[in-house]
């Protein structure tokens, strides 16, 4: 009886990265498609077809994830790859017709992972933003998101609960 | 990464250097150098008058604390702001280069990688420029830039690596927009392309810079473990170290053994009278790396 073939575990690699567009007064939105094809040029300038075609064994260089409020992309490649996208991730100048170029944040090997770092990153952004706030309505807006992520960690939860209790 | 660093943005008009200190602080930089280029100068026999340029004080380059402060939100604080100025050699030969590297009183040797290089890189001149704590530059803004550039960039830095194994490397951008610049974590990724290993494309980002920095105090200072500073130049956020102290104003032997010292190590004493009333100086130690 022939021996069942079963699929190797797949190990690849998860890039977060951030839109960084420099001084704009309005972001423009932009596709997972088109971050995806910049990076693609880019690697076939880089790296030619031999890199080209090592992205589209399983697992393929893909952007699973973008966040258009936040401008945050993640982009999936395999493990044995990763350090040739990564090279040629600071290439990057346009997305379509925009000029952006990509900040590296985290590189991690689980989805779970770069999802972890996202929530750490957005709630450190939070107060860089409340310096920008222009008007009070949106400070206050701000400062109650802060408040609220605060609450989640574990270490203000449990003194929330002792003081509820003790009193 | 601890402290990255980016050392070579060139002066360009007022707005657009901020723009370049201020995405330069978004992405994490925690010091920064603004680079005066010094023209080649020309020998044209019939001038009389020398083409010296006057360069401005490096105070005049960078941003005073409030257009600081303003531009970059609270946390200005923690960002450094450095000036430097660079030389060009006007005919490069194989001579001049042995020069800089073996007696010249300079921290960083930038090789132009936009172009071949004129002169054989030799190992006993790189080595001999290591050795003395200089650290050879290559900005990544052209390849960036340019396709063409981008490889004579990689051939050059590639051919440098080759020769000094990946010590002494220091990976600057020399922007002209602030959308040249990349994340520290991304010029390390370039590292890769340049055959370093992971540890020297990171360490050509944030070690070898600090100890550029190192190097280029103890340069005013010859050879010497520690340094000795006026009282009053003491810089705002040091002058906690006056009440720890409790200096006494009428130390007169000291006053008259900190002038020596001070003439012993060359520094600029500015020579305003040290009274002898005048508080003694303070001392400081220099770690060397």
């Amino acid at each position: 009886m022939p021996l069942q073939d079963h699929d190797a575990h797949v190990i690849s690699r998860y890039i977060v990265c951030k839109l960084e567009f420099g001084c704009r007064v309005t972001l423009p939105d932009l596709t997972q498609d088109a971050v995806y094809r910049a990076i693609a040029t880019e690697l076939q300038v880089l790296h030619g077809d031999y890199g080209t075609a090592c992205a589209r064994k399983y697992p393929n260089l893909t952007v699973q994830y973008l966040n258009p409020s936040t401008n945050l992309v993640m982009v999936r490649c395999s493990r044995d790859q990763c350090k040739q996208i990564q090279s040629c991730l600071p290439f990057v100048k346009k997305i379509g017709e925009v000029d952006v170029f990509l900040h590296t944040l985290h590189l991690a090997g689980t989805i779970r992972s770069c999802m972890k770092f996202i929530v750490r990153y957005h709630k450190s952004q939070l107060p860089l933003l409340m310096s920008e706030c222009r008007n009070p309505v949106e400070r206050k807006k701000v400062q109650e998101m802060l408040t609220d992520s605060c609450a989640d960690s574990g270490r203000t939860l449990g003194l929330l609960e002792r003081s509820t209790t003790s009193q | 990464m601890s402290a990255p660093m980016d050392f070579n943005i060139p002066t360009c008009e007022r707005s657009t250097l901020k723009e370049k200190i201020k995405m330069a602080h978004r992405l994490g930089y925690k010091a920064v150098a603004i680079n005066i280029f010094i023209p080649e100068l020309t020998q044209t026999s019939k001038k009389k008058k020398s083409q010296q340029q006057d360069i401005a004080p490096a105070k005049s380059l960078k941003l005073s604390d409030l257009e600081l402060q303003e531009l970059l939100g609270p946390t200005w604080k923690s960002f450094r702001q450095l000036t430097r100025i660079s030389a060009t050699l006007a005919d490069v030969q194989h001579n001049f280069v042995m020069q800089a590297c073996t007696a010249l009183n300079v921290d960083i040797i930038t090789l132009d990688v936009t172009e071949k290089l004129p002169f054989k890189l030799k190992r006993t001149t790189i080595n001999a420029a290591v050795q003395r704590g200089i650290k050879f530059e290559f900005q990544y803004s052209p390849a960036i830039r340019d396709s063409t550039l981008r490889k004579y960039f990689i051939a050059n830095a590639q051919q440098f690596v080759f020769c000094d194994k990946g010590k002494n490397i220091i990976l600057t951008s020399g922007c002209e927009k602030a959308m040249e610049l990349r994340g520290p974590y991304d010029v390390a990724n370039l590292g890769s392309l340049l055959n370093l290993n992971a540890a020297q494309s990171k360490a050509a980002v944030t070690l070898n810079c600090e100890a550029l920095l190192k190097h280029s105090e103890s340069r005013r200072l010859n050879k010497s473990v520690s340094k000795v500073e006026k009282l009053e130049e003491i810089p705002g956020n040091e002058t906690w170290l006056l009440d720890k102290l409790r200096v006494h104003s009428s130390l007169e032997s000291v006053n008259g053994g900190s002038r020596d010292i001070a003439g012993i190590h060359g520094i600029d004493s500015s020579d305003e009278e040290t009274s002898v009333d005048g508080p003694a100086a303070k001392k400081i130690k220099l770690v060397q790396t």
